[in-house]
């Protein structure tokens, strides 16, 4: 690889980076007049609201508690008074139940908070066996955009043993800089959040941690290491600028050149992946007793007027952040909430942030353009960058041939839909699509199975 | 001249010794096949829809004749070809009704509001994984045809982005049932028409008249006229439905839902929708005349007194 730096081993993509907004510093956007709070904004069993409506809430107080093993409490960014508890449009595209809370603009704490600065003698001292539950209760999820509770990560099974720690600032994603900026500005809270992790799963054995960051960054890496050198057993690693290096399995790969089994979390390989926004919210919770109440959002594309950083309250509209940054510009064409990778495309501004919400982006007439879909040449290039290894133009040939049971010794479910084959594809086939339905027809060809197979085994014991 | 002999000569050879083959294994390895399998199976519509639940037409014949299941059925057949199979069989195959498909909505791109333009790949399925395709409502028929993709018999066209079904063609297996992720396709009897809830939709009334000019909006007059109690509008659910085995295609609750126009009718019903419509009518003009009358003479009454009064 160029220069030596490390990646991850098979396939991968080079994007152009469009990192438009990396110069911007983070800006703080008012806390708006009125959140509206999904009870989902996490993988998992949708939390269960607590409050009902006319309810007067204050920060951080528990508005919807989780509900089952894989679950998120939510708790409230601002204070104020319930308005209603109803379904209403979020970024997952669908409708959802919503906690809308009018702000009462007075920014009261529901609990005390402490402010201390992060320093390696203070997570020395620092008593871990409560961390974990301050986690949990927080409502801390993954920030880099699959959201998975951070709660059941920093819990793994007694028999797992983690020995790495590698906190992702790669944000391999074009366009979206919200990773990079915190990493600039906000370098000391991270390691120490990394350095918190890392003592949670001490207990066991040494634990190394790692901060993988790509080469596109150099003042984050600078930063960072400057906040790491303080530190034992972290290291800062500078990575080459290939996509998909953000994914939990590339980044793995990438850094300690471990491979995670089909299938499997990279627990099993003794890994944990932490973003870096999540482990400064790890940090604020355990040690400040901080709820987690606003995140950066990347606000971008030549479809908006100014690309910015914004620091934001959860349940603020994506229409007010766009307001913030000048609005969009005449020849605007694509909403997308995320990096435009792996964003979801939206079909109204009028959803709220969400914890899993990194980048807002709004693409013009020209980078939104799409080419013309054309048959499969078999030049089989999606082959060579899909850094799962699968096969995406067969898979695609097979989906649309209704052929869905022969998917699973495709290995489909192994894919990570990042996109890769998509960019690639001399034939510009729309391949995530059509993947993402054929995940969906295998689960039910396989769940079918297994509720035949239960069945079956039913009758036996009558 | 030789060479072609020859050849020809040798082929023949050949020809001869491979059937006499064929013939001496074809009666040595003979499985013995009950008969009958293959008249059933000749009988059968030969579409392999698969809607039995059988793998294709020959596989039903095969366990219809060998191991029948209670119950089990040809959807698909009509009921002279299910008696000529029984009589083939000498047991009577299990008769359903006959149905059809029909859809549960009538968004047109002139009657639902356009709100996005989708251009992901025409696949009903994968525009609604995103969320609602190019119209508003998120209940609607999308409209990208993976019904008319499924469907063996040609029945289904899309017209004006909605699914539209040919009564006549249709029926009844079920398959684009199966296969809409929005769902709102239903199996209803064969009949010599159809009376249906053209919406599917479970929002509130007023997000539904904003979207939608022909959605239903529960305001329940078509429970209050039905007569036999075939409609109902579950409590929270904000769409009125209408139980198929209940309804005697009156016609009634067509005409009593003027405002929306959510409930549709096809066939027969038809006729006698305008007929109740047009007694309607015809019974608000004589009221209204009537009340026009009753006014005139109110006022011819009250009138005359005065008059009175300043002669006097």
């Amino acid at each position: 690889m160029a220069l030596g730096l490390k990646t991850f081993s098979r396939g991968g993509i080079h994007v152009d980076d469009r990192k438009y907004s990396h110069e911007s510093p983070i800006e703080m956007l008012p806390a708006p007049k009125v959140v509206v709070i999904p009870v989902s904004q996490h993988i998992g069993a949708p939390a269960k609201a607590v409050v009902a409506k006319d309810q007067a809430v204050k920060i951080g107080q528990l508005i919807a508690e989780k509900a089952g093993f894989i679950s998120a409490n939510v708790t409230s960014p601002v204070s104020g008074v319930v308005k209603a508890v109803e379904a209403r449009m979020t970024p997952t595209g669908f409708k959802q139940d919503c906690i809308v809370i009018e702000n009462d603009m007075k920014d009261e704490y529901f609990e005390a908070y402490t402010e201390t600065a992060p320093s390696p003698e203070l997570i020395e001292k620092f008593d871990v066996s409560g961390a974990v539950k301050a986690v949990e209760k927080a409502g801390i999820v993954g920030m880099g955009g699959a959201a998975f509770p951070t709660s059941v990560k920093l819990a793994p099974p007694p028999d797992v043993k983690i020995d790495t720690v590698i906190l992702n600032g790669v944000e391999c994603e074009p366009y979206l800089t919200a990773d990079a900026r915190i990493m600039i500005e906000d370098a000391e809270k991270i390691v120490a959040g990394l350095a918190l992790i890392m003592k949670i799963f001490a207990g066991s054995g040494p634990v190394k941690g790692y901060i993988g960051i790509e080469a596109n960054k150099p003042v984050a890496i600078v930063k960072m290491s400057e906040a790491a050198a303080k530190y034992k057993d972290i290291e800062v690693v500078s990575l080459a600028l290939k996509y998909p290096q953000g994914g939990e399995k590339q980044l793995i790969n990438a850094i300690v050149g471990r491979e995670v089994p089909s299938g499997k979390l990279p627990s099993t390989v003794g890994c944990v992946v932490q973003n870096v926004a999540t482990a400064s919210a790890i940090y604020a919770a355990a040690v400040n007793n901080r709820p987690l109440i606003e995140r950066v959002v990347t606000v971008t594309g030549l479809g908006v007027k100014k690309q910015k950083n914004l620091l934001v309250r959860f349940g603020t509209m994506f229409t007010e952040l766009i307001d913030f940054c000048g609005g969009i510009t005449d020849d605007s064409a694509m909403l997308i909430c995320g990096g435009p990778m792996m964003g979801k495309a939206l079909q109204t501004s009028e959803v709220p942030v969400t914890k899993a919400v990194s980048g807002i982006l709004i693409l013009n007439r020209s980078e939104a353009n799409l080419y013309e879909e054309a048959p499969c040449i078999r030049c089989g290039r999606c082959v060579d960058v899909c850094p799962m290894g699968l096969q995406p133009g067969l898979i695609n040939k097979v989906i649309e041939a209704g052929d869905y049971a022969r998917l699973e010794e495709l290995s489909l479910l192994d894919c990570i839909e990042c996109g890769s084959c998509n960019y690639i594809c001399a034939g510009h086939e729309r391949l995530v699509q059509k993947i993402k339905i054929g995940k969906v027809k295998l689960q039910e060809i396989l769940k079918a199975r297994k509720d035949k197979e239960a069945r079956e085994k039913a009758n036996e014991k009558k | 001249m030789n060479e072609i002999i020859m050849s020809v000569l040798v082929m023949g050879l050949i020809a001869i010794v491979l059937a006499v083959a064929l013939i001496i294994s074809s009666k040595k390895f003979y499985v013995p096949e009950n008969p009958l399998i293959e008249k059933v199976a000749a009988l059968l519509p030969q579409a392999n829809c698969g809607a039995c639940g059988f793998p294709g037409c020959a596989g039903f014949a095969k366990a219809f004749v060998e191991e029948p299941v209670p119950g089990m059925r040809c959807p698909v057949a009509s009921a002279e070809v299910l008696k000529a199979i029984g009589e083939v069989v000498g047991r009577n195959i299990a008769e359903g009704k006959p149905m059809r498909a029909v859809l549960h909505c009538n968004g047109r791109h002139s009657n639902v509001q356009k709100v996005s333009e989708y251009i992901g790949i025409r696949s009903c399925a994968a525009a609604h994984m995103l969320y609602t395709g190019d119209k508003a409502c998120r209940y609607s028929c999308i409209g990208y045809g993976d019904c008319v993709k499924v469907c063996l018999f040609g029945a289904i066209t899309i017209e004006d982005g909605i699914s539209v079904f040919d009564a006549e063609k249709c029926t009844g297996c079920g398959l684009c049932v199966k296969e809409c992720p929005r769902k709102v396709i239903s199996l209803v009897q064969k009949r010599i028409s159809n009376v249906r809830i053209s919406c599917s939709s479970h929002d509130r009334g007023p997000v539904v008249r904003k979207n939608c000019k022909v959605g239903c909006i529960a305001c329940g007059k078509c429970v209050k006229v039905c007569p036999k109690e075939a409609i109902t509008v579950a409590p929270g659910s904000n769409l009125a439905i209408i139980d198929d085995e209940k309804c005697i295609l009156c016609g009634k609750c067509v005409a009593e839902c003027d405002t929306m126009h959510a409930i549709t009718a096809d066939g027969r019903v038809v006729k006698a929708v305008e007929i109740i419509i047009k007694k309607k009518q015809q019974e608000k003009e004589e009221k209204q005349k009537a009340a026009a009358l009753a006014a005139a003479g109110a006022a011819g009454n009250a009138a005359a007194p005065d008059t009175k009064e300043v002669k006097s």
